[in-house]
């Protein structure tokens, strides 16, 4: 006869018990699914609580910088260095901020009407400026991090060329790795450093030219959009306009996507942005649906995967983890792209916490209640308005186009035109 | 070849942790989805690999288990030879407590199987600390005693009294007095919904949430009083079983039963399901114990027997007491068939109450008119616990952060459901589609075809003339086509009074309204 194997289990039990109250608890796993009952019914509570939790600690704003006097126009961000920021105003006036301290750092006064465009060399020591004074201005950045006092002795100092040219301008971009930058006016301009001429310049069409934006894979590669509805892409080095795509209203900005160079997304005037694959342009890959009113500016998060969009106000994010919006108030803010998130160091188990609780939350999304709790924004109320408007407007189009088919001969109406294509007219070689 | 081994005794415990099977990727046509659900199915196997590896090299004790060789039976064993063969610390899990004058003794252990509470009939109360073998506290109520259960831990316990349900403290202050259960028979207690399900002497069915004290749910059973009411720790649905052989599954948000199995011949007198949530054990006083899949509903197995209370063990041994004999089945090598394991018979004038194996331990408590009893049931605990599930080495400070987070993680009553794994699924669509008069048709030329065809009885002494046969078959398809005429006429007759009503309502309105109502058929003024 033989008996159970329980003696080992009782040098386990002693091992239990000796354990002395400053000793570590010694914690053992048993993964059997049959210890552990309705794991589906306590993950949908813990998914739950987390999306309340997400709400209940959600607070976005940090802080706002101000010192300009009048509304801002435009803001750029320095690729080698973080912590600094340039921003452009109506008046002529472009600041350089740190926003750990929130502090202007120094001041560049010089133009003499709105400062339109700002843009960063690759190497972040040169500013380049661009406004409706005609002029195109180069800046040195000051290298040492701390804090200096504004000091207009030192200015001329800064500045470090100045070119005029014959019309007003618009955006200015620089290459992402190069020394040159293009500017959009009446025509697209691109220049080099050292010229005081542009060294090639563009047209097709006779509109101006509203934005233009280099692509960060390809140094060759920009994408500029017009006023007259429609988005060109260039390549330098065959110094002819490359694609056009002709939309049914303007777009105001355009942002490559950082990760996958191909693609890029167009902030547009009829309130939504539509993202393309630079490759195939006739249909959108993605149409981006939320706002009430035109967008105004976009831009791509660092790791591709998000990007921050404002409408009548300019915005960007330096990093994934912050957007800094500045508007016509003449104050820059700075927010946390994720509203709960928290900021600082996180300890090991805190942030494992995190990732769990963003991992249940994602598996049950797509369930009402916490669908609902996820989904919910507390707008203001004319923009909630303005919302609910333009929905009953679509769906009543929708509704309108519906009965339309129905009702006529089958094959007579034109097939169904998906969202992407919608929007787009025609594209041109 | 030892490393083809070492992978052929992983993969089956891969398939215990993987929760059931994959998904089917082939019937999907979006390729983005397939792409998402492929890379989720890499990380579900993943985990389930490391679970298997982890459970293999690091569970630290096996289970035991009784072997007999050569012809010996392993009932043959007595408690007394179990005993010389095992350790020091596993006798003295082995005890008798003699209380001869508190009346039959019911029993239950706290989910971590450290702490047990008592209740005598007569009225007395104690909770036992099982590693120390020490009394926690011991107390007289004075009245009687029906049952008693320890809520989410051993700090709290309800008993069952005369007239109402009692909440105790493990200091035996009584905390509360719920009067709305009335003179409970049977509690039971919802560990994940925090839920105290009782059954009083009129067959109520009460659910009350002791984190709030709001009573949940309240209704009549309409089987007449009942004493037998077990949980089913894999869904939390609650049993009851009734007179007539009958028994029924509640959850706390319904007023009507579940699920209402008719089981036995007569009174059903115990019932219990086992930890995986497939398996429920059943014996009424038609001398029957029934092993039912709960899957299907249908018995696996009859047992010849009485059984007044039924238990089933973390691993699956079904333990059975009537009188004072105590059986215990076990199923071998995953057979479905449970037979005779170990048997106990106790002294011949204690009558059993209550036998209830206890977690993480091969121990079965007996509770009995003479007192308490523990025998050694080698094989029926879980060797290894889960520190975060249920810790028997517990600290005051773990007890506390436990209570905190099981709070947290409390289900809503709501989320009691027949199948748990339900939650986060696709809903099927319920909705009832009407079959188009083509399918109608169809389905009535085959009805006819069908009654047609059908068998022809033949009768003997002359009573199958033929034109007598040709009757029948002709009755025959007008029964067939029954039904379909009903259906027709039924919906007729609902369109014709929806024409009626408009005509009606079109009269009453003004002579100058008149010419304005719409004349087409189903449109509502």
């Amino acid at each position: 006869m033989k008996g159970g194997g329980l003696s080992i289990k009782q040098r386990w039990r002693l091992l239990w018990i000796k354990q002395n109250w400053w000793r570590e608890v010694r914690v053992s796993r048993n993964y059997d699914p049959n210890l552990r009952t309705q794991e589906k019914a306590v993950e949908y509570v813990r998914a739950l609580n987390a999306a309340k939790l997400d709400k209940v600690f959600a607070r976005p704003f940090i802080g706002a910088m101000d010192g300009h006097i009048d509304a801002i126009s435009c803001m750029a961000k320095n690729p080698s260095r973080l912590k600094g920021l340039f921003s452009g105003s109506m008046d002529g006036d472009i600041r350089l901020w740190d926003i750990a301290s929130r502090k202007t750092v120094c001041q560049y006064p010089g133009h003499q009407g709105a400062v339109r465009g700002l843009t960063v060399s690759t190497d972040g020591r040169i500013l380049v400026s661009c406004g409706s004074d005609c002029t195109v201005k180069q800046w040195r950045v000051p290298l040492a991090s701390g804090i200096e006092s504004n000091d207009s002795s030192d200015s001329s100092d800064k500045l470090l060329a100045s070119y005029v040219w014959k019309n007003a301008f618009w955006a200015v971009d620089h290459q992402w790795e190069g020394d040159l930058f293009a500017t959009a006016g009446a025509q697209v301009d691109i220049w080099d450093h050292n010229r005081s001429v542009p060294v090639n310049s563009f047209e097709w069409g006779n509109d101006t030219v509203i934005s233009v934006r280099f692509n960060p894979g390809e140094p060759n590669i920009l994408a500029t959009s017009g006023s007259d509805r429609s988005i060109t892409l260039y390549d330098l080095r065959t110094s002819s306009p490359a694609r056009k795509l002709i939309m049914r209203t303007k777009t105001n900005s355009i942002a490559w996507n950082p990760m996958e160079p191909m693609n890029f997304t167009a902030a547009n005037e009829n309130c939504n942005c539509y993202s393309f694959d630079a490759r195939k342009l006739e249909e959108a890959k993605c149409v981006h649906k939320d706002h009430v009113s035109a967008v105004l500016d976009i831009d791509y998060s660092p790791t591709g995967r998000e990007f921050v969009t404002g409408s009548y106000d300019r915005t960007f994010s330096c990093d994934a983890s912050y957007v800094i919006s500045g508007s016509d108030d003449t104050n820059l803010r700075l927010w946390k792209a994720k509203a709960s998130e928290q900021l600082g160091v996180i300890l090991p188990r805190e942030r494992k916490k995190h990732e769990y609780m963003e991992a249940v939350k994602n598996r049950y999304k797509h369930l009402p209640e916490v669908k609902r709790i996820l989904r919910h924004r507390h707008l203001p109320k004319p923009i909630y308005k303005a919302g609910l408007l333009r929905r009953t407007m679509a769906d009543a189009e929708k509704r309108k186009e519906d009965r339309r088919r129905a009702h006529s001969a089958p094959g007579s109406l034109m097939p169904h035109k998906s969202v992407r294509k919608n929007r787009i007219i025609q594209e041109i070689e | 070849m030892e490393i083809q081994d070492i992978s052929d005794d992983i993969d089956v415990k891969v398939k215990k942790y993987q929760r059931g099977e994959g998904a089917d990727l082939e019937a999907l046509k979006d390729k983005k989805l397939k792409g998402q659900l492929a890379n989720r199915e890499e990380l579900y196997k993943k985990s389930a690999n490391a679970a298997a590896k982890a459970e293999k090299w690091l569970m630290q004790t096996e289970a035991g288990r009784l072997e007999s060789e050569g012809f010996e039976k392993t009932w043959r064993f007595s408690q007394q030879s179990i005993a010389q063969e095992v350790d020091v610390s596993s006798r003295k899990n082995q005890f008798d407590l003699v209380l001869p004058d508190l009346g039959p003794y019911t029993i239950d252990y706290t989910s971590s199987g450290r702490y047990m509470v008592t209740a005598g009939r007569k009225g007395h109360l104690a909770i036992m600390d099982l590693h120390t073998m020490k009394p926690v506290k011991d107390f007289q109520v004075r009245e009687t005693v029906r049952d008693v259960v320890f809520l989410h831990n051993e700090t709290f316990f309800a008993a069952a009294q005369k007239k109402y349900t009692y909440i105790y403290n493990n200091a035996g202050t009584e905390l509360h007095c719920l009067k709305e259960h009335g003179a409970v028979l049977k509690l039971q207690f919802l560990k994940n919904h925090f839920l105290l399900s009782s059954i009083n002497k009129f067959g109520h069915l009460h659910y009350q949430d002791i984190t709030t004290g709001q009573m949940v749910g309240n209704y009549r059973s309409g089987l007449g009083r009942s004493d037998v009411l077990q949980v089913n720790p894999y869904n939390s649905v609650v049993a009851s079983g009734h007179s007539g052989g009958t028994i029924s599954m509640w959850k706390p948000t319904s007023a009507a039963p579940l699920v209402k199995m008719l089981c036995h011949h007569g009174p059903v007198t115990a019932i219990a399901f086992h930890p995986n949530g497939h398996l429920m054990a059943t014996a009424g006083m038609d001398k029957k114990l029934k092993i039912w899949d709960l899957r299907k509903y249908e018995v696996l197995q009859t047992l010849p027997g009485h059984a007044k209370s039924l238990d089933f063990s973390q691993k699956g041994l079904l333990a059975s007491s009537t009188g004072s004999f105590v059986q215990i089945l076990a199923n071998s090598s995953d057979s479905q068939n449970y037979d005779r394991y170990m048997i106990h018979t106790m002294v011949k004038g204690y009558q059993i109450q209550k036998c209830l194996f206890r977690p993480y331990e091969d121990v079965l408590g007996i509770g009995h008119s003479m007192g308490l009893s523990s025998i050694l049931v080698p094989g029926s605990g879980e060797p290894n616990f889960d520190s975060w599930v249920a810790n028997p080495f517990e600290t005051l400070k773990q007890r506390r952060e436990k209570e905190v987070r099981l709070l947290l993680d409390k289900l809503p009553p709501e989320s009691i459901i027949m199948d748990p794994t339900k939650i986060g699924t696709l809903r099927t669509s319920n909705k009832i589609q009407k079959a188009t008069k083509e399918e109608k048709e169809a389905e009535k030329a085959a009805a006819i075809a069908a009654a047609k065809s059908g068998p022809q009885k033949k009768k003997t002494k002359g009573r199958s003339k033929p034109s007598k046969v040709a009757k029948k078959k002709q009755e025959g398809v007008e029964k067939a086509k029954r039904p379909f005429a009903e259906e027709n006429k039924h919906a007729e007759m609902v369109v014709s009074k929806k024409k009626q009503k408009r005509i009606t309502e079109a009269n009453e309105l003004p002579k100058s309204l008149q010419p304005f109502v719409s004349r087409k058929a189903g449109v509502d003024i």
